[in-house]
């Protein structure tokens, strides 16, 4: 295995509505802060990789849009996945690994404002059995809420206790958009939205984008004074179907977990817990201990920009490591509904 | 089909809702005004019209400062005539296409070329926009094919450009 590293890790403004921008506009200046962090300009850049979803833009090909903020000519070696952002890592860290690539450039968006999200990622499940459902995204994560609470100790109270925490760590975040001093006791108050979820058990609707350099080798700490490096990266896949799988765990977390060592002297995880009850089983899932410090930045309950959601996990891990000297930190990354796919990551200071 | 098979219907409908950028604003009530807008790239100096906000070339954002005004006249540096067959029905018309690049600039903007019957159409003529009418300040949604607020290109009736100098023009067109 190749040594690889993040170098830097560049976001948008994380809101409600972009609304002077399209995609190409909200990406570039990302792309370039992260450019300029790596201190590599695009010459130098190997190879570049995407993640967005065109059912968020309403577009066919919006995808290739993408392209315009990091430049397509001269010509550059690009491939770009359908999903979050932190696939388009986990690609480009492939592509370093076998040798193909040196350097890489990484990044994730989407404006999840121009579309009715409960509508367009219900189109996402399965079309001949779930789809025509009509389920929309806040239910199913309602089915998995309340399978957990009819089949854990965990409470409405320990969820309520999650969605206060994440807003509150997200008051030191410049680029959250929901941030709030607020307690567990409020978040209880509030009247049911899709039982047993209330409001604040939810993620907020946003707007934005992320950009992460990889390096192979020693190069990586002659352009970052501390990089992270990837120690384990594993993803996971289950079935489609709600109703072969028990929500209220998270099995396809667990083995990745177990794969790059999830349990073991995690200082800070930066988790892709959408929902509140979500941070319970994936705590679970990875063997968290009490210790570790989970989603100071807020997490997706303080700003959920989809396809960049889960890139920014891993962004947010490398900074723990850049700049407030953490040396094992976690990030998990989650595509489909009811944490239907994970991806997780251990990073390591030097 | 048997009596006995059951079809189900599963149709989706997804609205969106996606707010022009401001460089798109600012084009639009342009048009209203028969006023055509780009925006010069600060590095390589290209145009882009309707503006982009950004110049994919050179990976810059381009904004308000550079806007400028560009001519909605120029010369027909190619075109091509389209008969009607099961294809291109054009209301049962022979009808033109053209590529006319701006006056002063290397932009080429594409549409249908009216007020000229199709056998007189020749390249080096000059043409100028056939603007299209805003509805409430707003585009119409059924703006057809070509460039955003022009319908098509008309001929001004000035003496044609040279056939050197649309070699000049197609020649800067291509460079890049």
């Amino acid at each position: 295995m190749r040594d690889v590293a993040i170098v830097a890790f560049a976001q948008s403004p994380l809101v409600r509505r972009q609304t002077d921008f399209d995609e190409p506009q909200m990406i570039m200046p990302v792309v370039r802060e992260a450019y300029e962090q790596s201190g590599l300009d695009r010459s130098q850049i190997d190879f570049v990789c995407s993640g967005s979803a065109d059912y968020l833009a309403g577009q066919p090909f919006a995808f290739i849009r993408g392209l315009d903020a990091v430049g397509a000519w001269p010509p550059l070696s690009e491939s770009h996945v359908e999903m979050d952002g932190a696939w388009a890592l986990y690609e480009a860290w492939m592509m370093l690994q076998i040798g193909h690539a040196d350097t890489a450039l990484v990044y994730g968006f989407g404006k999840a404002s121009a579309g009715n999200m409960r509508e367009v990622l219900t189109v996402e499940l399965d079309p001949y059995y779930l789809a025509p459902t009509g389920i929309d995204c806040i239910s199913t994560a309602g089915l998995q809420a309340r399978a957990l609470l009819d089949n854990s100790d965990y409470t409405e109270r320990d969820m309520a206790e999650v969605a206060a925490r994440s807003r509150r760590s997200a008051m030191s975040n410049d680029h959250a958009q929901v941030k709030k001093d607020v307690t567990a006791e409020e978040i209880l108050a509030e009247p049911y939205w899709v039982d047993p979820l209330r409001p604040s058990d939810c993620p907020p609707i946003t707007d934005g984008a992320a950009a992460v350099v990889l390096v192979a080798g020693d190069r990586a700490r002659d352009l970052c004074e501390r990089p992270a490096w990837i120690r384990g990266i594993d993803n996971r896949i289950e079935t489609h179907y709600f109703g072969t799988r028990d929500l209220s765990k998270s099995p396809s977390t667990e083995v990745a977990g177990k794969t790059v060592g999830s349990g073991d002297g995690i200082e800070v995880a930066e988790i892709s817990s959408t929902f509140s009850h979500q941070e319970l089983i994936l705590k679970d899932a990875l063997g968290l201990q009490d210790s570790t410090e989970i989603n100071p930045s807020g997490g997706p309950l303080a700003a959920n920009p989809l396809m960049a959601v889960g890139l920014i996990r891993i962004g947010e891990a490398f900074n723990q490591i850049k700049n407030n000297g953490k040396q094992r930190v976690l990030a998990h990354a989650t595509s489909g509904h009811c944490l239907q796919q994970n991806l997780v990551c251990v990073l390591e200071g030097d | 089909m048997s009596d006995d098979v059951k079809v189900l219907n599963s149709v989706v409908s997804l609205d969106y809702e996606r707010p022009p950028t401001r460089a798109a604003r600012r084009y639009t009530e342009a048009v209203g005004e028969k006023r055509l807008i780009a925006h010069r790239c600060p590095e390589c100096e290209r145009l882009y019209t309707p503006p982009k906000g950004y110049c994919p070339v050179c990976v810059v954002l381009t904004t308000d400062e550079h806007e400028i005004e560009v001519s909605p006249e120029g010369v027909l540096v190619s075109y091509t005539v389209t008969n009607p067959d099961k294809l291109h029905q054009q209301g049962g018309k022979t009808s033109a296409r053209g590529d006319v690049m701006l006056d002063g600039t290397r932009i080429t903007l594409m549409g249908e070329l009216d007020g000229v019957e199709a056998a007189d159409v020749h390249t080096g003529m000059r043409m100028r926009a056939v603007w299209v009418e805003l509805e409430d300040g707003r585009l119409p949604s059924s703006g057809g094919w070509g460039a955003v607020g022009i319908k098509g290109w008309e001929p001004t009736g000035e003496p044609d450009a040279s056939r050197e100098e649309v070699q000049e023009l197609l020649k800067k067109a291509g460079e890049s």
